[in-house]
């Protein structure tokens, strides 16, 4: 995989500062942890298949459960959302690079090592079991008195920090380090979206962060937070978890909505319809996003005050996203539509998409969710829009920017075989979730008595997953097919509209060759076609030598100081020499800040 | 280190450091008295309370203005904070607000629980 | 906290990266005290054993520390002046100020918790107690990194001699500083203050 770096060899990956090998390392690490999620997620539902079966034991189920959600969404969806993040967004704002390269690097060897932690349970029989939101007080000492509940609060705790420091970088990378005339009305919709996740990202961050450090200290230090018989409380738990947990599924999903706009308009041959309203409603998601967060504690007996509000506010928050699932269709309707597998996936975007948010809407109104709360009916809502929403965006993105990263297209035919597998898999394995539901199957179950009429559905969810586990399987034979032997791509292989497509395919360390100056939004689209939709020749580049552009060098401090805080971190909870680990982090995190801070550049 | 000087011969900017000082002492010593007037007033405790939280408010506008130099920067670094101070005081506030009150104070003393058909499902005797 | 290496890197906006990204870092940090100070008021009357609030503050060494703090952030708006004015004595003396103002609130409260574990509240003594210290506890932790922070600055300083005067690093390093404090003047009120009033 040549990226125009001069440097190969391991060490040059794990010293880079290159925003596009840093993407290139998220995504491989997400992808590995998709497939974790993806067994985990298989487990369970073989478990499930028939009632009363004996595949696994509850408590490898409650691991299998707690995991497979964890992993989805701190793992698999959130680092390849940044992986997409660290390579186009430069590109798409005509940048070298971040704002902060070394900074960049360090988030992603937090990442992954924090994964390596949030896993390393596993090892020694002692994974995560309370849930992906760890309510309380499962996850305290007396119920939870094993280290499956340090390994879950530690490992997130790491994991959020990579996502922290990600999105002051993220942030500050695409206001300040545009190319000249691109004011913010002219950046590429999927810049806009990524910036409101930024956004999301480092203002609910903290308070996860502060739920967390309450878990820990009630486990380890005895204070009693969430200990009602020490004068805690349980609901402060749920309330401080969903303040964050609710923004968490907009910064799931926006990135995804912004890689479909802009696979959308490409393959209709049509500007996004509705820019600046798809900008304003992103905002005002990112912004409503903040004052939705009980509709997840509908059940929990808040004053009729409370859930009116935040019913309302739920219900407010569609309008914004219902909006776009007008201009998505907006943008298809009368355009010259080309269906590729990238095509193909993004529209069944906006379908699934749909699908999830009508359960969604169904479930702001309180007195229909004390039915929904609990069942499957809720399991069908989100993973048909993470699911059927996020992945599928995911995965479309993968297909269009492939050949933009790796200067060699994906197999279209795998590529469809996959998507179909995909689909027909996925609806097979979560509609049936709705009866379910109804049904009033709960959730988090580990097996069910066969008189309740659920096995048949059970059956069908099940046929269903292994299917799409097929097509996940015939994805990642495609990549590797597709690196060896795949067919090669231009520059420009989809006459698409953003700046990009502008240089080669891979591009070279310094991206641009001369940094771009910018007219219009769609800025690559204007160079090459006029009003008319004439082509235009475009203008020659003028030849720069590659050796006067400065690129930052290559570091090893950010992977010493992520192996610091990690170990600072593993250290914590270990009782009899974890003392000694925490101080071994602390000095490592120490040395390798006055290395980085001293360091020539 | 000539705590009296004014604008060491240079800008007058400094001057208005030490102005921003002497003010932001001053409130300082008005919120530590404020709890002997309190007392000795018999003011109601609410309204105190408030006056106070107006005038650390002022403590942190002063601060963040002109120390941190915000009321001279770009707009967007203005909307940045300022938006996230906004948003923050109202969650922190609807948390507070759903947090405390009876249904959710503790028990004083949770001698026996009777089940009545009420709202309180629980009373503590 | 780079060296005169360091080439200024042209922006969109025309802010520098770096105090960019520390207000940025600020509006994170806003949500993260947001937090703790929630907590703090949800839980201030929960107390089974141990002192209450009302007990325990002690108004006097508080609004000391306060003004300590403050006075640093004083120190810390003449330092920077001192390094915008390439006044080499006036930059390190007021930033000496700064780390001394840091030290004397952490001292004070050091002695605080001190006095207050001994008076039997200790952070696992009841809910409030553990809020308190959470809270107060981790803007300690800031005041301590920010001592760090400007002792490293003045270092630097003494290392580098009278060449070395970089306006951006230190204007970055104040708004840090001064957050910090500005972070306190709420805490000061609303944790403190208002536990007599309401």
């Amino acid at each position: 995989m040549s990226h125009g770096s001069p440097n190969t060899g391991i060490w040059s990956w794990i010293t880079t500062v290159d925003h596009k090998r840093i993407g290139v390392m998220y995504a491989m690490a997400s992808l590995l942890f998709f497939v974790f999620g993806g067994v985990e997620a298989i487990m369970m539902r073989t478990q499930l298949v028939m009632p009363n079966n004996t595949f696994i034991s509850a408590q490898t189920y409650n691991s299998m459960v707690t995991m497979h959600g964890t992993t989805m969404i701190f793992l698999f969806i959130m680092p390849l959302s940044a992986a997409f993040f660290n390579y186009l967004i430069p590109l798409m704002i005509g940048a070298r690079d971040v704002a902060f390269p070394r900074l960049n690097a360090l988030s992603f060897w937090i990442f992954f090592f924090g994964g390596c932690l949030l896993n390393f349970g596993f090892l020694i029989n002692q994974a995560p079991r309370g849930g992906w939101f760890g309510y309380a007080n499962l996850t305290s000492k007396v119920y939870t008195p094993d280290l499956s509940a340090d390994f879950w609060a530690m490992g997130l705790q790491v994991v959020g920090l990579a996502s922290l420091i990600a999105s002051i970088n993220f942030f500050v990378t695409i206001l300040n380090m545009r190319a000249k005339g691109m004011t913010l009305l002219k950046m590429p919709i999927f810049v806009w979206t990524s910036l409101v996740t930024q956004v999301l990202l480092m203002l609910s961050l903290p308070v996860i962060t502060i739920a967390l450090v309450m878990i820990t200290f009630d486990r380890h230090f005895g204070t009693g937070f969430f200990d009602p018989g020490a004068g805690g409380s349980v609901i402060l738990w749920q309330h401080l978890f969903w303040v964050f947990g609710h923004p968490e599924v907009y910064i799931l999903i926006l990135p995804a909505m912004g890689i479909v706009s802009e696979i959308l308009a490409t393959f209709s041959k049509k500007p996004l319809f509705g820019y600046s309203v798809m900008v304003y409603s992103s905002c005002a998601i990112g912004f409503l996003g903040f004052a939705v967060w009980a509709h997840h504690m509908f059940t929990t007996g808040m004053s009729p005050w409370a859930t009116t509000f935040f019913s309302a506010a739920t219900m407010l928050i569609a309008v914004p996203t219902g909006v776009k699932i007008f201009n998505w269709i907006s943008t298809l309707w009368g355009g010259r539509i080309r269906f590729t597998t990238a095509t193909l996936f993004a529209t069944s975007f906006v379908a699934m998409f749909t699908i999830g948010g009508l359960s969604g809407i169904m479930h702001s109104s309180q007195p229909i969710d004390t039915q929904h709360q609990d069942t499957y009916f809720v399991v069908a809502h989100f993973h048909y829009v993470l699911y059927g929403g996020a992945v599928m965006g995911l995965f479309a993105g993968i297909y269009y920017w492939f050949p933009k990263v790796t200067g060699k297209f994906l197999n279209e035919s795998i590529g469809k075989a996959q998507f179909w597998l995909y689909m027909i898999g996925f609806n097979l394995t979560f509609f049936p979730m709705h009866f379910l539901g109804i049904h009033g199957m709960p959730r988090r179950i580990f097996t069910y008595a066969p008189d309740q009429g659920w096995n048949l559905w059970n059956a069908v969810c099940t046929a269903g997953a292994y299917m799409t586990a097929v097509g996940g399987i015939l994805f990642f034979i495609n990549v590797v097919l597709s690196l060896v032997a795949g067919k090669k791509s231009p520059a420009d292989p989809w006459d698409a509209r953003t700046l990009e497509w502008t240089i080669p395919s891979p591009p070279p360390e310094y991206n641009f060759a001369v940094e771009p100056v910018v007219h219009h939004l769609d800025d690559f689209w204007h160079q090459k076609y006029d009003h008319n939709g004439n082509k235009k020749t475009l203008p020659k580049q003028p030849y720069v030598d590659p050796s006067t552009i400065h690129m930052p060098g290559p570091s090893f401090w950010p992977i010493l100081l992520a192996g610091g805080i990690t170990i600072g971190a593993a250290g914590f909870f270990l009782s009899s020499y974890g003392l000694v680990v925490s101080l071994i982090g602390v000095a490592l995190i120490f040395v390798s800040s006055y290395g980085w801070s001293f360091e020539k550049n | 280190m000539g705590s009296t000087q004014h604008g060491s011969g240079h800008s007058s900017s400094t001057k208005l450091y030490w102005v921003f000082c002497a003010i932001l002492s001053f409130i300082t010593f008005i919120e530590w008295a404020a709890l002997h007037f309190k007392e000795s007033y018999n003011l109601n405790g609410g309204m105190v309370a408030a006056v106070l939280v107006v005038l650390s408010l002022i403590k942190f506008v002063m601060v963040v203005g002109w120390y941190m130099h915000l009321r001279y920067d770009i707009a967007m670094l203005k909307q940045v904070f300022i938006a996230s101070t906004i948003l923050i005081t109202g969650i922190a506030i609807a948390l507070v607000v759903i947090m405390t009150g009876e249904k959710h104070a503790m028990p004083k003393k949770a001698t026996s629980y009777h089940l009545v058909p009420d709202d309180s499902a629980i009373q503590f005797g | 906290m780079s060296e005169s290496g360091h080439h200024h890197i042209e922006t969109y906006t025309g802010v520098d990266n770096r105090k960019f990204a520390m207000w940025t870092l600020i509006a994170s940090e806003c949500f993260l005290f947001g937090t703790l100070i929630t907590n703090y008021m949800i839980n201030r009357d929960r107390v089974i054993t141990g002192p209450r609030a009302v007990e325990i503050y002690d108004i006097n060494l508080t609004t000391i520390s306060t003004f300590i703090l403050l006075m640093s952030s004083v120190a810390m708006v003449l330092a920077l002046h001192g390094c915008k004015e390439k006044n080499l004595k006036q930059f390190r003396t007021w930033t000496g100020v700064v780390i001394l103002g840091g030290l004397m609130f952490l001292g004070c409260q050091v002695y605080e918790f001190t006095h207050f574990v001994h008076q039997g509240l200790g952070l696992s003594t009841s809910v409030f107690a553990s809020s308190f210290y959470m809270l107060t506890g981790c803007h300690g932790a800031h005041v301590f990194v920010g001592v760090l922070w400007q002792l490293s600055i003045l270092i630097t300083s003494f290392k580098r001699g009278e060449k070395w005067f970089e306006p951006d690093i230190i204007e970055v390093a104040g708004l840090y500083w001064h957050f910090v404090d500005v972070i306190w003047i709420i805490i000061f009120t609303v944790v403190y203050l208002i536990t007599y009033l309401v």
